[in-house]
């Protein structure tokens, strides 16, 4: 069976600084596989590589070495994405757009046409709660709402795959049970999650596999109902280890 | 051969709805900052000069005899008589004289400095912006993101450019009586001169990254064509017998757009030859050398596609949204 995202011996490296002198590695030889129908949670401190991650996956970021495949195919192939919905960390939108017009110009950009586009529309701003809010600029909205227009960009065109970075920030508790009840109803039997996010209570219940990182390492990869919770790396070590040697990387990696 | 019509419609639609979502963008995100006002304003300045123009005389100025000399003389006053100059031409005339000399500038170098400042800042601001991650997150070849962007502000600038030419036109009418002609065919002067070097400064916008950059290099980059048009018009009319000349200032100008052509083209269009003399050089070149306005007119454009698409090109491997 195709995988839905498949990542071999994939490092990102950031280089900065005046003729690129510096670097900072941000992903080590990530080896991850994700089905279809999975729903994985990747967890970690901050700096541990996981919105980079989330980033490759939709090719928004280029891969400094290995490889990476969406629905068995090269992620340098953008055809794919047309599967996807993404929401990015701290929910970037175009800020001079309207709610509904943003909506239907990403349903527009995913492949929806015609009645079937504004059919689309209408049931995302429902099922999202904002219809209310469906002619005001983006500009105008509170953090809450427009993190709720992100995830309604997301799953306007019912994507196969559904790549989250941190989804709960900025919504209220009421908006924030209202998005855990939409995640427990998947679009689908096939839908596949991939979320980044620190709300350890919520994915345990939720998620079915968990990868997590530390540093750009793969601490663990694989079922969430085996991974020992007491382990979950929450300090933040030095990210600028440029010596450091492959061979010497400590990955633990349980997946099949 | 249905199907295949059916196809070629589809893509059409395809095309212009992109198209559209293209120029809303373009537009709400040019609307949103300084620049879109910096061109209006210079729109209203150009229009309430004209409000300021009075002509007295005879409407049209019938010739006498073999040498030309009109019979009466009129008065043209502009800045509410802050400037006066006597008529050898009929008041008529000197409205469109007035027309020409501000579309001269207006579509020509001064209009096309000022959209192309106003547009540098575009796709390095657009890297930055929620509109990218949108875009680059969806199935749509970032080369025709670009080329929507391209093609987006081109229409944008162009509104703008008809926007002066009409203003101004009504405004000599409403305070003159005499209608100067609406320069329309000027507007597509302008925008071709624009698509040209727009499609550079985007160019330099992806490789950079800066807005500063891209402003400076396209601004020089105007200049730079603008010397190798003259000066290989120039080598023509007096240097035609020397081969290296020739070659040196000849495979720029083939290669580059073309300002100083696509000037006097302008002047042709709204009919300022009749009131201006081009340089002398160009004049002669029109009838002695290769200048075929045409081919500077495709050519020009080719050029700005090209780096448009080198742009898409370029910005095929950009990362967005990240922070190292």
């Amino acid at each position: 069976m195709t995988s839905i995202v498949e990542c071999r011996s994939l490092c990102k490296v950031y280089k900065s600084g005046w003729w690129s002198s510096r670097s900072v590695y941000a992903l080590r030889d990530i080896n991850w596989s994700v089905q279809s129908g999975e729903r994985w949670v990747i967890l970690g401190p901050n700096r541990a590589g996981k919105s980079t991650l989330l980033r490759l996956i939709v090719s928004l970021l280029q891969p400094t070495s290995g490889h990476i495949y969406r629905f068995g195919e090269s992620a340098t192939k953008l055809a794919t994405l047309g599967r996807v919905g993404y929401v990015s960390e701290n929910a970037l939108l175009p800020a001079h757009w309207s709610v509904e017009g943003l909506v239907r110009w990403s349903g527009f950009l995913h492949g929806l046409r015609g009645a079937r586009l504004l059919q689309r529309v209408r049931s995302t701003l429902e099922q999202f709660d904002l219809r209310h809010y469906a002619v005001s600029g983006i500009r105008q909205l509170s953090r809450g709402i427009r993190q709720r227009v992100a995830l309604a960009l997301a799953w306007c065109h019912q994507p196969e795959l559904i790549v989250l970075d941190e989804p709960f920030d900025g919504l209220d508790s009421s908006s924030r049970v209202r998005f855990q009840e939409i995640l427990s109803t998947p679009l689908s039997p096939t839908t596949t999650y991939i979320l980044a996010t620190h709300q350890h209570d919520f994915v345990r219940g939720w998620a079915t596999h968990a990868l997590v990182l530390d540093n750009g390492i793969q601490r663990y990869c694989g079922p969430i109902s085996h991974y020992d919770w007491e382990r979950t790396p929450v300090v933040t070590t030095n990210n600028n280890e440029n010596d450091l040697q492959l061979s010497q990387r400590r990955t633990l990696c349980d997946a099949p | 051969m249905r199907r295949t019509l059916a196809k070629t419609c589809s893509l059409v639609c395809d095309f212009a709805q992109s198209l559209k979502y293209s120029l809303l963008d373009e537009w709400q995100s040019v609307s949103s900052g300084r620049h879109l006002w910096v061109l209006l304003g210079a729109i209203l300045i150009a229009t309430c000069f004209c409000l300021t123009v009075h002509v007295t005389g005879p409407g049209i100025i019938q010739a006498e005899g073999e040498l030309d000399v009109p019979a009466q003389k009129g008065e043209l006053v502009i800045l509410f008589g802050l400037v006066r100059a006597e008529l050898f031409r009929g008041a008529q005339e000197a409205v469109h004289l007035v027309h020409c000399w501000l579309l001269r500038w207006g579509l020509g170098p001064i209009g096309v400095l000022l959209c192309l400042t106003c547009s540098a800042g575009l796709l390095p601001l657009f890297l930055h912006s929620g509109s990218a991650i949108l875009l680059f997150t969806s199935p749509v070849a970032r080369w025709r993101v670009v080329v929507y962007k391209y093609f987006a502000v081109i229409l944008i600038m162009t509104a703008l450019a008809t926007g002066f030419s009409l203003s101004t036109a009504a405004s000599l009418t409403l305070v003159t009586g005499y209608w100067p002609g609406s320069g329309l065919g000027g507007v597509l002067v302008f925008a071709v001169s624009f698509a040209a070097f727009w499609g550079f400064s985007m160019l330099i916008g992806a490789l950079s990254r800066s807005s500063a950059a891209a402003l400076v290099a396209s601004v020089l980059f105007w200049l730079v064509c603008y010397g190798v048009n003259v000066s290989h018009i120039s080598q023509k009319s007096y240097l035609s017998e020397q081969m290296t000349a020739s070659v040196l200032t000849g495979l720029p100008y083939w290669c580059l757009p073309k300002p100083a052509d696509l000037l006097v083209l302008l002047s042709n269009f709204i009919g300022a030859q009749q009131h201006f003399t081009n340089f002398p050089e160009l004049l002669d070149s029109g009838n002695v050398f290769e200048f075929n306005p045409w081919w500077s007119v495709i050519s020009s454009f080719s050029f700005g596609l090209t780096m448009a698409l080198l742009a898409g090109w370029e910005l095929r491997r950009v990362e967005v949204g990240f922070c190292p």
